[in-house]
Formats: structure tokens, C-alpha cells, sequence
């Protein structure tokens, strides 16, 4: 009986730290549910600046990027590893462009690493700064941390 | 509520209850909500137009601090930034932001500066139709000349008790898809712009309000250039 009991400790031991892991997502950082960033999505000689709001839910992640004036770009939520693209502003609204989106964001935004593949790369370039590269179409993303 | 049914009854001389007591007063709410915010005829929304117009062609330069809130459905939450703004005639802006970030907009002689943290762009205004629209369309929100603008907005006019209310619907199908509606709050007195309102076909909002409002002091050229 003691053999059993001390077994069943042991076994609660070793499950109850998986059971309570925190998901861990890039775009969030630790111990935070939400986060701001400066936001550049660069293409070439284009540069689109903004600002990307997320936010932890029970579901998974719901994000925002806006620009400096508060005219949205695209709305995002990510659950699991699969992310929406929704609301996107008009110029931008092509099924092409939102596969992207959903291709790429989803290194940063699903709660557990995604396999980054030949075509992408995830870095950090400063200190609270994150880098997406999308190799294939020469797109970058950089976010930059706004101290709250 | 009790005290108010037994008010109105003792004018009218009639027995109401609590259901007639919540409906009379639902009405002198409505009531009192109607007369906050009355709309113009066409004569008073032509008369005002005319006045704002003329207001906006006396301004020279507008120097004002800023708050803006963009209201964002999906994350239950708001962004409040704050900055300046500095206007010149004839199409002369400065739009700063100073916090939670550092953004700079400029809008002068044909181009666009650009600056954000260290990186700067410059854009000729010219060659492009897009800008040429926004430069336009922020230069008019400004000083309100967009009143006038009537290609490119249905107007209706809103009189409340300190201010008159200038609600724009967009006409253009790129700018329809955009924005709901765009409503700018004058100050009763000065005629100038104290709230812009842009509403989103989604719900979500951007409010940004004028304070400390400037006119006519002198503007240094420096104050629209990025050095």
C-alpha cells in the first residue's frame, strides 16, 4: 500500500508540471496575457509601419496591427496552430495575401513552436525585437516592444 | 421613478401605474436626448456650411495637442495615443505623435516626411494619387473645408447646445470601405474643429480631440521639416 501511494506521488509529481506548462508565444512575453509592439512589414523598397496589439484569450491569441492613425491593416486570431486573417484593409484584401498573412504569422502567433521551414526564419535583432524573414518573397517583419 | 409617475399624474389627473410611468418617462428622455443634438434644415445646414467656410479661410495656422483613442472590437481594448499638431495655410501639417510611440507626419511643399524612431522616408506627393487624396482629405478635416468637399462626402449637420456636428459619409468606394462615417465636432463660437470622429464598417472607432487649441500664432518654417 505505502509502495502504491509513494508510486501515485511520484507519478502527480512528474504530470502536474505538463498539465500547468504556460503556452509560450513569441508575440507574448512571460507572465504577460497582452502586448505591444512597433510593427514594419518591409518588401522590397516598401515599408508599411504600424503598430501590432495581441492579446492571450482562453481560445489562444487575438491580435491587431493598426498604423500610427489608427486605420487597421488586418485583424488576426490563432488558435492552436491555426490562424484567421480577417478585416483587412481594402488595398490589402487578396486571398494571396492573406494565405501569407496566415502562413507567416503563424511562427509567431500558435502556442507551440512551429517548424519554420526552408522558406522562413524567426530571429531577434535587439533586445524585445522579433524578426520574421519570409525568404521565398523577400518579406520582413520586425516588431519592436512598446515599454508600457 | 415613484416620485416622477406621481408628478405626472398630478398634472394630467390620471391613474398610470408603473408601466405608463416608465413610458412617459422613456419619452422625456428621448426627449431630452433629441434636443441635445438637433439636425439642421437645409437652410441652417447650407447657412453653417457657409460660416465654417468662412472661418476656415480666416485660418492661417492651428497649433493644438492631440489625444487619440482607436476603439478595437476584437481585442476589447482601446489605444490611446497623444501628440501635436501644427497647421499653416495653405497645406502646411504637422502631425506628431509623442506617446505610447514616436511618429512623425509632415505635409509640406508637395511632399510627405515620414519619420519614425531614427528611419525617415520622403514622398513626393505628386506622383502619387493616393497621397495627393490624403493630404486633401487631412488638410480639409482640419479646418473643416471638407465641408465643401461634396464630391467626395454626403454632409448633414447636427446642432447641439456648445457645438455644431458635421456628419461625412464617404462617397468614394475605396473610402466607403474604409469608413462608416466620419463626424467632426465644431466649437460653437471659434468655428474650428474639436473632434474628429472615424467610424468603421466593422464598429471599431478612432476619437481623436483637439486641446489647447491655437489660432493664428506664428508658426516657425522649421516646425515642417524633419531637422
Amino acid at each position: 500500500m505505502q509502495k502504491l501511494l509513494v508510486l501515485i506521488s511520484i507519478f502527480c509529481a512528474l504530470a502536474l508540471p505538463s498539465a500547468t506548462a504556460q503556452t509560450d508565444y513569441p508575440l507574448l512575453l512571460a507572465g504577460s496575457d497582452h502586448a505591444r509592439w512597433n510593427f514594419t512589414l518591409e518588401h522590397g523598397t516598401l515599408s508599411l509601419t504600424g503598430i501590432c496589439l495581441v492579446r492571450q484569450t482562453d481560445e489562444g491569441l487575438v491580435g491587431s496591427v493598426v498604423n500610427e492613425f489608427g486605420i487597421r491593416a488586418f485583424d488576426f486570431t490563432c488558435c492552436g496552430d491555426k490562424v484567421c486573417v480577417m478585416n483587412v484593409l481594402p488595398q490589402m484584401n487578396k486571398w494571396y495575401i492573406r494565405r501569407l498573412l496566415r502562413a507567416d504569422l503563424r511562427l509567431l502567433a500558435a502556442d507551440k513552436a512551429v517548424e519554420p521551414g526552408k522558406r522562413r526564419q524567426l530571429s531577434s535583432y535587439l533586445p524585445d525585437s522579433l524578426l520574421l524573414n519570409n525568404m521565398k518573397y523577400h518579406i520582413n517583419y520586425r516588431f519592436e516592444r512598446i515599454k508600457e | 421613478m415613484k416620485l416622477l409617475t406621481k408628478y405626472i399624474q398630478s398634472l394630467c389627473h390620471l391613474p398610470l401605474g408603473r408601466l405608463g410611468g416608465a413610458l412617459l418617462l422613456c419619452f422625456f428622455v428621448s426627449c431630452g436626448t433629441a434636443a441635445a443634438q438637433q439636425p439642421a434644415t437645409p437652410e441652417q445646414q447650407a447657412q453653417l456650411i457657409s460660416e465654417i467656410n468662412a472661418a476656415a479661410k480666416d485660418i492661417q495656422t492651428l497649433q493644438c495637442d492631440f489625444t487619440q483613442t482607436k476603439t478595437l472590437c476584437i481585442m476589447n481594448d482601446k489605444m490611446v495615443s497623444q501628440g501635436a499638431m501644427t497647421f499653416a495655410q495653405p497645406a502646411k501639417l504637422r502631425w506628431r505623435y509623442t506617446t505610447p510611440y514616436d511618429y512623425t507626419f509632415i505635409i509640406s511643399d508637395d511632399k510627405v516626411h515620414i519619420a519614425k524612431g531614427s528611419k525617415r522616408n520622403s514622398i513626393d506627393i505628386k506622383s502619387s494619387q493616393v497621397f495627393q487624396e490624403i493630404v486633401r482629405l487631412m488638410a480639409g478635416s482640419v479646418t473643416g473645408r471638407c465641408l465643401t468637399q461634396t464630391k467626395d462626402f454626403s454632409v448633414k449637420m447636427l446642432i447641439a447646445e456648445k457645438s455644431y456636428i458635421a456628419v461625412l459619409t464617404p462617397k468614394d468606394k475605396q473610402l466607403k470601405k474604409m469608413f462608416q462615417t466620419i463626424r467632426l465636432t465644431f466649437d460653437r463660437a471659434r468655428k474650428i474643429v474639436t473632434t474628429v470622429e472615424m467610424t468603421e464598417a466593422t464598429g471599431d472607432a478612432t476619437v481623436i480631440e483637439f486641446q489647447h487649441i491655437q489660432q493664428n500664432k506664428p508658426v516657425s518654417a522649421k516646425a515642417f521639416s524633419l531637422d
